[in-house]
């Protein structure tokens, strides 16, 4: 059968999506964010470039992060305030189509907002490297840079299945919000704290915290596993099958939490 | 809520084009955070801080005057924190190779270098500032030569520099083997912001080197040092007292060696 | 026969807070049958949404089971033969109302050629045929209650169930909704709806059931519920001296208007008594039972059934 339902869905959530003021401000936003990197740049010293880039991924990947933390929550909470999800669970679908239609389509309004301006910060790149003042001009991985937005995507996209899962249960989209915010925080160092614990510095830390420091290192989501950002600027190598790897890793975690995201909103209630 | 988490952001980035565009005053400098601190409070986004603290950095060091101990101290303390955000960055450890030994940071220098072997293991310039370090201001040739030569080893080692490695060890001279450094660091830079301080210091180096050659002659020729350099333009060996382009005054210390009184460090005018 | 939708034992508690639970319905059984309408009639808050969307899987039901066409409607099959129409629908409102129901169709796994004919026909149906290409934002209530009846006609099933269809709706559209209702009959669907107003019940209902307290306290044909009713005679001025000679004792005054209620078997004795008096009569109305009256009459005296 092929999953027409779960297509339409994804459509009209990501038409929704794109009618709200909130996108509307983040995408304005990231604009102007862009806009400002190459004056930030250019009052910057040494290799420019190199700040242009950092800015460049950095406002992709911002933009990523809200879209994937307000427009994740708020989709799912706005459908059950306004009941208007009745309509479409009263379908002779399961609950599990709902979340995989929804997730579609916010994946897939992430996706084209960050070509968007993953393409816009490619541009800006490239008039900034054309009317650089440096007496040559370093090298810019212009397929790194690409990549690195890729992965953003990625991480963008499980953050929108934590997301989709924690308002799979949460009472309110505040709620949701919070859990979201605080795994992503968690998932940004699990990797730092690890690396630290293995330091001189971890010898000293007592057993109990390090075990739980160890065990929210496989729990949580590594996101720092996600980040090409540092990669793409140095032309750093980036060995094929890691990459694959690494995106295998990504998608695993998010059909995970979408499966258990399913699980939990199938006993949920609609009151 | 949502307004209100953009302008977080927003804040910073007017805080940092404030930065930018002001004139250094030389009384903000900004905290330096501990080093889990900085790496943990800002996720995915060290790099931006790295850039941030670098160019309050490059501020500082290509503002008017001379830097004061606190701003020589903060420079340190935040080009090793830069270099701890971003370690594959390359301007940390320009900045700390180049700039914190002329300013009697020698020790934090190498070890900040020392670190940025590890990460930009490709990098010949990292072995080649280190090495200079080592011969010309640590007197310890043997250990600069081992950087010197892992430098050259480099497979994106430029292809000058094996000649200028030898020119440097064959230079007799005080001020020669830092001349011979600094025109091959110069050749290196893209930045002519960065490019102007090197090509200062080449300048003020070039004339003492000359000096010196020239008080030699006169020694030579009058089997006595000169006491000033108003003595050298008298015996004709100079058309006029020569300027130092930071702004200070040549002269002979009691030894007979050349030095200024800017100690090559921007002097204030006025 | 096959009954469209059997409920078995219903019952329903909320959890409030950590210890005290509500009970929305305590073990209703109902059937309905294929081709009829039911509607289920009860005060605010007698669980009739309750069991409307533990039909619609919306809620699990704590004890007992709900059928439709013999599937337990925990399966997503039972709903392949069950249109739903929300209390107070709410759509997703920057489509247009074709979008829309092509959308609805789409869930039902409808091709788009079919899904679009199949949508105009309905918008004509609902008389929405000039409104297809707004966008349902722009739509009045009634319009979107109309759209609401569409959509869950789009995967043509067999029953219809509508929570509160005439609710917030104005007399005409009320009408409307009426009509539509006795139009779907015609085409064989059963319809099951609730309301908490009777008047919209008597009149269209094949049966009704009266739900009080999670009870059924009634459930029969509608005119079985309408009993006799009173005529309310109103006088403009005090006359209630003159009724009382005519044997009104129970004469009452509201403002300046004197009010006697009359059994409708007396009525023409009554109104011949009054006659002669030349009385500056301000109106005379068939005064119907409020819901609540039938209610409190309901409770106890009859059982399901």
């Amino acid at each position: 059968m092929k999953p027409r339902a779960e297509i339409a869905l994804a459509w009209v959530t990501l038409k929704e999506g794109m009618r709200e003021r909130a996108f509307m401000g983040i995408m304005t936003f990231a604009l102007l964010l862009l806009i400002a990197s190459g004056v930030i740049a250019d009052l910057s010293i040494g290799n420019i470039l190199k700040v242009t880039q950092d800015l460049g991924l950095s406002a992709v990947s911002f933009t990523g992060l809200l879209l994937a933390f307000f427009m994740g929550t708020h989709l799912i909470a706005k459908d059950l305030d306004k009941r208007s999800i009745y309509m479409v669970l009263s379908k002779p679908m399961g609950r599990g189509s709902y979340i995989a239609g929804k997730y579609g389509g916010l994946v897939a309004l992430v996706g084209l907002s960050l070509a968007f301006i993953t393409l816009f910060m490619l541009v800006a790149t490239f008039y900034f490297y054309k009317t650089s003042r440096l007496y040559f001009p370093p090298q810019i991985a212009w397929g790194k840079l690409v990549l690195a937005s890729i992965f953003i995507f990625l991480e963008a996209s499980l953050i929108l299945a934590l997301s989709v899962f924690f308002s799979s249960f949460a009472s309110s989209p505040l709620l949701a919000l919070f859990l979201t915010l605080a795994v992503y925080l968690v998932g940004e160092s699990t990797h730092q704290v690890s690396e630290i614990l293995h330091s001189p510095l971890g010898q000293r830390t007592s057993p109990v915290l390090k075990a739980l420091a160890m065990g929210a290192f496989y729990i949580f989501p590594d996101l720092s596993l996600l980040d090409l950002k540092a990669a793409a600027v140095h032309n750093l190598p980036l060995p094929p099958l890691r990459l694959m790897k690494t995106a295998l890793y990504a998608i695993c975690y998010i059909l995970a939490l979408l499966i258990l995201a399913t699980f939990i909103f199938k006993k949920r209630e609609m009151k | 809520m949502k307004k209100g988490i953009l302008t977080l952001p927003l804040l910073l980035l007017t805080h940092w084009l404030h930065l930018v565009l002001s004139p250094v005053t030389g009384g903000y400098l900004p905290p330096l955070p501990k080093k889990e601190v900085a790496l943990l409070s800002t996720v995915e986004f060290k790099a931006l801080l790295s850039d941030y603290y670098i160019a309050k950095v490059a501020q500082i060091y290509g503002g008017p005057g001379p830097s004061t101990p606190a701003q020589v101290k903060w420079m340190t303390g935040a080009l090793a924190l830069s270099a701890k955000l971003d370690p594959h960055y390359l301007e940390p450890y320009y900045f700390a190779g180049n700039v914190l030994p002329w300013k009697g940071e020698l020790d934090q220098a190498i070890s900040i270098l020392k670190k940025g072997l590890e990460h930009r293991y490709w990098d010949w310039r990292i072995p080649f500032y280190l090495g200079f370090l080592y011969f010309y201001f640590k007197r310890e040739p043997v250990e600069g030569a081992r950087y010197l030569s892992m430098a050259t080893q480099s497979p994106e080692a430029p292809p000058y520099l094996p000649l200028l490695v030898a020119r440097l060890y064959s230079e007799k001279g005080r001020f020669s083997a830092a001349i011979v450094y600094l025109r091959g660091l110069h050749r290196t830079l893209r930045d002519p912001m960065l490019r102007g301080p090197v090509k200062k210091r080449l300048d003020a180096l070039t004339i003492m080197e000359r000096i010196e050659r020239l008080a030699n002659e006169y020694q030579r020729k009058y089997r006595a040092f000169p006491h000033t350099l108003q003595d050298l333009v008298r015996a004709g060996f100079l058309t006029h007292v020569p300027e130092d382009p930071y702004g200070g005054r040549f002269f002979f210390k009691p030894d007979g060696t050349v030095w200024t009184t800017s100690n090559l460090r921007e002097v204030e005018k006025g | 026969m096959q009954a469209a939708l059997r409920i078995e034992d219903l019952t329903k508690h909320y959890k409030k807070g950590l210890r005290e639970k509500i009970v929305a319905l305590r073990g209703l059984s109902l059937e309905v049958h294929q081709g009829e309408i039911l509607g289920l009639v009860g005060p605010n808050g007698a669980g009739k949404s309750t069991t409307i969307k533990i039909i619609m899987n919306l809620l699990f039901p704590t004890k007992g089971r709900v059928e439709i066409m013999g599937i337990n409607a925990r399966s997503p099959k039972a709903r392949e033969h069950l249109g739903y129409l929300p209390e107070n629908p709410s759509f997703y409102d920057h489509l247009t109302g074709e979008e829309f129901l092509l959308f609805t169709g789409r869930l039902l796994g409808m091709e788009g050629n079919e899904g679009r004919e199949k949508a105009w026909e309905l918008l004509r149906m609902v008389r929405l045929e000039d409104a297809g290409r707004m966008a349902i934002r722009k739509y009045s209530k009634g319009m979107a209650q109309r759209l609401g009846i569409a959509q869950a006609l789009m995967g043509d099933p067999r029953i219809v169930v509508m929570d509160e269809p005439m609710s917030g709706l104005d007399p005409i559209g009320r009408a409307e909704v009426s009509q539509l209702i006795l139009s779907l009959k015609k085409q064989e669907k059963t319809i099951f709806f609730s309301s908490h107003i009777l008047h919209d019940v008597e009149a269209i209902c094949d049966r009704v059931g009266i739900l009080v307290e999670g009870r059924l306290t009634y459930l029969g044909t509608p005119s079985r519920i309408v009993s006799t009713p009173t005529w309310l005679l109103k006088i403009e001025g005090d006359y209630r001296g003159i009724l009382r000679e005519k044997g009104l004792t129970h004469a009452t005054m509201v403002g300046r208007i004197t009010q006697v209620e009359i059994q409708e078997d007396e009525l023409w004795e009554v109104m011949d008594a009054v006659r002669g008096c030349n009385l500056p009569i301000y109106s005379l109305e068939k005064r119907r039972c409020s819901l609540e009256e039938i209610f409190a009459k309901e409770v106890g005296s009859e059982t399901a059934g």
